[in-house]
């Protein structure tokens, strides 16, 4: 284990630590709460945000790769979800279940606005409910899907017929839920993309 | 639809809670059991959220009521304060706000071993 000069990480609230000094490292490279760093010469997780300066005493290059995979993991298990539905309450409900997964969920209540937010951001998994102002659930799909054809989708509705409901998924739902539905069952789903 | 939401974020705040789909069915797990609050809906087939009020209110130890209404419902809302509803909420805040209502209740005298019946 090759050891490096004791480097000194600025960190501001959430914002990232960055690697760029250490050699070997060019890239950017982002620490944040819940990685593993050495603070005052201890090995500890990053957990406190408040932390305005932390001091990282010694590095070597197999904590740097250890860092990097830890940063990696955390990013694969954590999917970000884009959810339209005009019914706020089911939208809150399916919001905090999957956020207890540690899954970032952005919650819009028509087609409009899921495409609109779907083309200003980057989504690994949208949620649509089929119907919505404005927009259904999945017109909203065709276009999200001429966007991006592998981004990984799921309708569901309550009072869409079965035409509609199958409908959506020839348009490329993975899967559309009659609500309400198992929410253990939509969570496979986003499990399964993230095992992939 | 309303009612599966509010059961699931009611249930997993902790609390128990009982869900019937319409106001007869209200009115049966009420005489069976004694429940901290009551939230209904106004509008229900069989009997609806106006009976279940109504009906409670006769009981001895009568639940707190929170009645659901559409968004914007002024007369409806002043109807059901006068008519002994505890508190009224609109429906597409529903769970925000029942949420904010229970932890006003957790601050306040009743402690935390609350019942729901939701109808």
């Amino acid at each position: 284990m090759a050891s490096m000069d004791p480097i000194s990480i600025s960190a501001l609230l959430n914002d990232p630590l960055n690697f760029q000094n250490v050699p070997g490292y060019p890239d950017t490279r982002s620490l944040k709460v819940g990685h593993f760093a050495i603070l005052k010469g201890k090995f500890t997780r990053f957990i406190n945000p408040r932390i305005s300066k932390i001091l990282i005493n010694s590095i070597n290059s197999n904590l740097v790769h250890f860092l990097l995979n830890t940063m990696r993991r955390d990013k694969g298990n954590m999917v970000k979800i884009l959810l339209a539905d005009d019914d706020n309450n089911f939208g809150t409900v399916i919001k905090n279940e999957l956020e207890e997964e540690r899954h970032a969920v952005d919650v819009v209540n028509d087609g409009v606005e899921a495409v609109l937010r779907f083309i200003n951001n980057v989504y690994d998994f949208v949620l649509l409910d089929i119907r919505m102002p404005r927009l259904n659930g999945t017109d909203a799909l065709r276009i999200i899907k001429r966007i991006n054809p592998e981004v990984p989708a799921i309708t569901f509705s309550g009072k869409a017929g079965d035409l509609e409901m199958a409908e959506s998924v020839r348009c490329g739902a993975m899967k559309c839920f009659r609500k309400p539905f198992e929410i253990a069952q939509l969570k496979n789903h986003i499990k399964s993309y993230v095992l992939k | 639809l309303i009612r599966w939401s509010l059961a699931q974020a009611l249930s997993k705040e902790g609390y128990q809670v009982t869900s019937v789909e319409d106001g007869s069915k209200a009115i049966e797990a009420i005489k069976k059991q004694n429940f901290d609050f009551v939230i209904t809906d106004l509008v229900m087939p069989e009997l609806d959220g106006w009976k279940v009020l109504e009906t409670i209110k006769q009981t001895k130890s009568p639940s707190r009521v929170i009645v659901i209404t559409a968004h914007g419902m002024e007369d409806t809302m002043r109807m059901a304060k006068e008519k002994g509803a505890w508190a009224y909420v609109e429906k597409p805040y529903l769970i925000e706000k029942i949420k904010e209502i229970i932890s006003e209740v957790l601050n306040g005298e009743y402690g935390s071993n609350l019942n729901f019946c939701s109808s």
